[in-house]
């Protein structure tokens, strides 16, 4: 029988560099957002 | 082996929006295998896929902090698909066609991308990918749910299984069956699938 695929994507097992979920961690402790009156987000990066 | 006591996934995204930043990480650790995999898969290069994959998480980071998340209990897979997004993205961006490997084995769901195809191997590639994406919409939508979620999203059928609501023993078989009814509408229609 023909395989119409070969290797799952999840076969492959890799990981992002550690600097990398270091970097969004950080990120998003520096991150806060403020609604407005308007209902609108004021996005703030106190970095 | 079930791993006894392990906080889930609601749970961690709760405390997150709650504005507890720690579960922010366990949540990335948690899945950072599958989805960056996942993205590298799709891309074949390293760096991009850093890139992709550090650009899902700041969209999860920003719509959790908005409160706008609304998916309690399927934090994978909309973390898969705002991957799965972002990857469509990039290819649309650097403006490269998905290729077909022209071998025995090989995968109709690849999209990575070779900026080197002349006007004739992209033309070729286009028909192909427009006759699949025909196929798969002749499909039943329950079987082209089931195959979409599987080959698209990279999603196991326990995930399926969550998100359409019937059994994994049920999913595996819309899956299969939607692999026989594409063999089947590919040779009614004369489709040839290899470039």
């Amino acid at each position: 029988m023909m395989q119409i695929y070969s290797k799952k994507p999840s076969e492959i097992q890799m990981k992002p560099k550690e600097n990398t979920v270091q970097f969004l961690i950080n990120f998003s402790k520096s991150l806060t957002f403020v609604k407005t009156k308007s209902e609108d987000f004021i996005e703030l990066n106190l970095n | 082996m079930v791993q006894k006591n392990k906080i889930s996934d609601s749970t961690l995204v709760r405390d997150y929006i709650q504005g507890k930043e720690a579960a922010l990480g366990v949540l990335i650790k948690r899945h950072q295998q599958r989805l960056y995999s996942f993205i590298y898969s799709k891309i074949q290069d390293r760096d991009i896929t850093e890139d992709v994959f550090q650009d899902t998480f700041i969209k999860v980071i920003k719509t959790l902090k908005k409160g706008n998340y609304n998916e309690e209990g399927k934090f994978l897979p909309w973390v898969m698909r705002i991957g799965h997004n972002l990857v469509i993205d990039h290819f649309r961006k650097s403006n490269r066609m998905p290729t077909f490997k022209n071998t025995d084995e090989f995968d109709i769901f690849s999209v990575i991308g070779d900026g080197n195809l002349n006007a004739e191997k992209k033309l070729i590639q286009e028909q192909i990918y427009n006759d699949i994406r025909e196929v798969v919409n002749e499909l039943p939508e329950e079987q082209k749910e089931v195959l979409v979620m599987r080959m698209y999203k990279d999603m196991s059928f326990k995930e399926i299984s969550e998100n359409t609501g019937v059994s994994i023993n049920t999913a595996l078989g819309r899956m299969r069956y939607a692999l026989i009814n594409m063999r089947k509408l590919i040779e009614k229609h004369n489709i040839i699938l290899v470039n």
